[in-house]
């Protein structure tokens, strides 16, 4: 969605409900892909993407956006309740992981929501040293590869989403794709 | 340098236009990467899974939306706010002129307390004469009758789970009400009334001993302060209205620069306090405070204007206030009936006939067709005058508008009566559906609905594609016919289906929940007996959990352990933390009008090791 359009909506939905429908009907697909595939199930899904909008209609009544990109502010919102619904996990919904799954390199809890969706990623990539090296990465580098080609966030959003701002997303993008480039060449050496 | 070094040349970082500005040697890997994220995007937007159900969208969709005011067309002025006039405009033609009183907006001023000896003896007998005073009624609190009257469109969330208002329920301390766009709900609280507009939401704080605390979260609403109330207080944010025996209305807004309250003192004074604020709104007077914005709470106050006595809400207000015997306040001496927009009468609807006003027929737009009584002498001095009858011509009917066929469904699930029309597709302007239920197969093409008929409250929208809902207020056991309809804005059929019958069982039983531990450690495997059926009245399970509830549930806010839409499983395993615990599954119809169970096990009690 156009930046400044968008703000335009999110100034105007404080006073009328035809904006915020407007910004419900762009993002709420995007926002449900976006949880769902990270937490498969889909009444689970349901449950978070409706918890984000909640808290986006309450902070847009309280009127505290800014110049915030509002799809990025909920895609961060999204993406703290899914951590939030990982650690209720941890009793709640671990379905089909195993012990195994979590010993040895085990990843911290903020980068499990992401598991599926690197797993999805993975594999629509060509080459499996892609896959090998993307999966080798740590976690911030990880991350970051997925949500821009991925889930296709916009750099707003992203900026958003990771609340960082645009010269700080360039070097963390740059960092990241150079760690994924020495990766893709260390695992090219050892199999040769 | 190592290839992941993160060292880079800053140029090449600023300006950052959007792009990646990365080294050249990496385009290929992002072309790369951006190939396979087109390519996963091309898969996901044919993957039903990923994008969310209609009725979910549809149905959070409104419940979002109807939070919101909506832009009013200039048409519709009469729902724009009406903030305060810089002064009370003489020319513009109405007789009677309010009571221009200015209201006292003040500091609070410091306090000088006598001696601390004194103070110390005064606020000890004041403590024991409290006690003393106050013990019976701590104890035994005299509640009044509270219940829900004039409903339409109105949802009840109590203990954090909410269920369609309806007509006679009882209220209890912490209920919320919400209506929607279009919708509206009476709250008897003793004497007092509370009357919520559409798009307004309402908290009930306190309701003993003569003292009734509401906190007006969104909306408007009109209070009207009975007798037995001895202090009734709202509260908007930081900021409280106080009153005793008098009628005052209260609207929240949005504005582009935050949130406003303003107040319309109907009748008698209406005390109004926040940091640094403390006033009184007199008889006459509208004020508005700003709750949000930097540097305290800004007022300003002024007398009432034409817009505020033509005001239809606050019209129709003064007509129930006065059917039920109230002082009018700043209506006094207004014709009621004839600062009424006079809307279009209809066949199906019978116009309101004041009995005081033979032989004039008054329409008016009041959802419920009560007829309006001849006025009480008011026990005040001030004398209460009658609405002036004056002769209007004939009302020239209108045709009435073609019917089209809507088909419904009803289906007797677990727990409620699922409820499936078609969409609306005649040529007349949609406006909203409505569905009634009667225990006779009669159910006459009208609304308000007649003969026997009611509207149980759940299926009121202006979404036209909403067309999925339920019925759990239909007693098990009992047939129920049912009788889907669609109307235009003037509450005019435009589209009907024929009446079909169903009845319900109630929750339906699924036996014991077979507990144990898995092969797995860590994990416990939980076994039930499946649901069954077709799958009309399910949309998935949810093994829910709670440390101290014996009777956990899903719709009241129970942990969830496993959520899963495979109909026919019946066993899972999930790693359940450590500790007793009350266990139970249950499958849930989910609908655009909300969810509820269809059938559940027994609650079992399991330690998990």
């Amino acid at each position: 969605m156009d930046s400044d359009r968008e703000r335009a909506l999110v100034a105007r939905s404080r006073s009328d409900a035809s904006a915020f429908g407007e910004l419900y009907d762009y993002y709420l697909p995007r926002v449900f892909g976006f949880v769902v595939r990270r937490v498969g199930d889909r009444a689970v899904a349901e449950d978070l993407t409706a918890a984000t909008f909640e808290r986006a209609l309450g902070t847009i009544r309280r009127g505290d956006f800014r110049n915030e990109s509002f799809g990025g502010w909920l895609y961060r919102v999204a993406s703290n309740a899914i951590v939030d619904h990982v650690r209720r996990g941890r009793r709640t919904i671990p379905l089909g992981m195993r012990a195994s799954d979590l010993d040895g390199d085990r990843p911290n809890e903020e980068s499990i929501g992401d598991e599926a969706a690197l797993a999805a990623f993975a594999a629509a990539l060509d080459r499996d040293v892609i896959r090998r090296a993307l999966v080798a990465l740590p976690e911030t580098h990880r991350q970051l590869i997925v949500l821009k080609f991925f889930d296709g966030l916009e750099i707003d959003e992203l900026c958003a989403a990771l609340g960082c701002s645009r010269p700080t997303l360039a070097v963390k993008l740059h960092r990241a794709l150079r760690a994924l480039r020495a990766e893709i060449a260390r695992e090219s050496t050892d199999a040769a | 340098m190592r290839p992941d070094d993160d060292r880079m040349n800053p140029g090449a970082i600023s300006p950052f236009d959007g792009e990646i500005p990365f080294d050249p040697d990496l385009a290929d890997l992002v072309g790369e990467l951006d190939a396979a994220g087109a390519r996963a995007r091309a898969n996901r937007a044919v993957d039903d899974r990923q994008r969310p159900s209609t009725s979910f969208e549809l149905a959070l969709r409104e419940r979002l939306v109807a939070q919101l005011p909506s832009a009013a067309p200039a048409a519709a002025g009469a729902a724009a706010p009406r903030l305060a006039q810089p002064a009370w405009a003489p020319e513009v033609g109405h007789e009677v002129a309010p009571r221009g009183l200015a209201p006292r907006v003040a500091g609070r001023p410091p306090m000088i307390l006598p001696a601390p000896r004194w103070t110390a003896l005064a606020v000890a007998a004041a403590l024991i004469i409290t006690v003393v005073g106050l013990r019976t009624s701590i104890v035994n609190p005299v509640l009044p009758e509270t219940r829900a009257s004039a409903v339409a469109a109105a949802t009840l969330v109590r203990d954090g789970v909410a269920s369609p208002l309806v007509a006679g329920t009882e209220l209890h301390v912490g209920d919320e009400i919400r209506t929607a766009a279009g919708g509206a709900a009476t709250l008897e609280l003793g004497a007092s009334q509370a009357r919520l507009a559409g798009a307004s939401a309402l908290r009930l704080d306190a309701l003993a001993n003569g003292r009734l605390d509401l906190a007006q979260l969104y909306g408007r609403v009109h209070h009207r302060v009975g007798a037995d109330a001895d202090r009734y207080t709202v509260t908007t944010a930081s900021v409280t209205w106080t009153a005793t025996g008098t009628a005052f209305d209260i609207e929240r807004a949005l504005d582009p620069v935050g949130e406003t309250a303003t107040l319309t003192a109907v009748e008698h004074d209406v005390v109004v306090d926040g940091p640094g604020l403390e006033a009184t709104v007199v008889e006459g007077r509208v004020t508005t405070v700003r709750l949000t914005g930097a540097g305290g709470l800004d007022v300003e106050t002024g007398p009432i204007d034409a817009d505020t006595l033509t005001d239809p809400w606050l019209l129709k207000n003064a007509r129930l206030d006065l059917a039920l015997g109230f002082d009018l306040g700043i209506f006094e001496g207004i014709d009621l009936a004839e600062a009424t927009p006079a809307p279009t009468p209809t066949p199906t609807q019978a116009p309101i006939v004041n009995p005081t006003a033979t032989p004039t027929a008054t329409p008016t737009a009041a959802p419920t067709p009560t007829p309006t009584p001849v006025p009480t002498p008011a026990p005040t001095p001030k004398p209460t005058p009658k609405p002036t009858p004056k002769p209007t011509p004939a009302p020239t009917p209108t045709p009435a508008p073609e019917i089209a066929t809507l088909s419904l469904s009803a289906a007797g699930c677990g727990g409620a009566i699922l409820l499936d029309w078609s969409t609306y597709g005649g040529s007349q302007p949609f406006n909203h559906y409505t569905v009634l239920r009667s225990t006779s197969p009669e159910i006459p093409l009208a609304y308000p609905p007649q003969g026997g008929a009611v509207d149980f409250g759940n299926t009121y929208t202006t979404n036209v594609a909403k067309t999925l809902s339920h019925d759990a207020s239909a007693t098990p056991g009992t047939t129920y016919w049912y009788r889907a309809m669609a109307f235009d804005a003037e509450d005019r059929v435009i589209g009907a289906s024929d009446t079909v019958a169903a009845s319900t069982t109630g929750v339906a039983g699924l036996g014991g929940l077979t507990i144990g531990p898995d092969v797995e450690p860590g994990k416990t495997r939980f076994t039930w007996t499946p649901l069954g059926g077709d799958g009309t009245c399910f949309t998935y399970y949810k093994l829910v959990y709670s440390a101290d509830d014996p009777n956990p549930s899903y719709l009241t806010g129970s942990t969830t352990l496993y959520a899963g839409s495979s109909q026919p499983e019946s066993t899972t395993v999930a790693a359940a933390p450590a500790g007793p615990y009350w266990f139970r599954l249950q499958a849930i119809r989910v609908t655009d009008f909300g969810k509820f169970v269809v059938a559940q096990t027994d609650a079992v009690q399991y330690t998990v090791p």
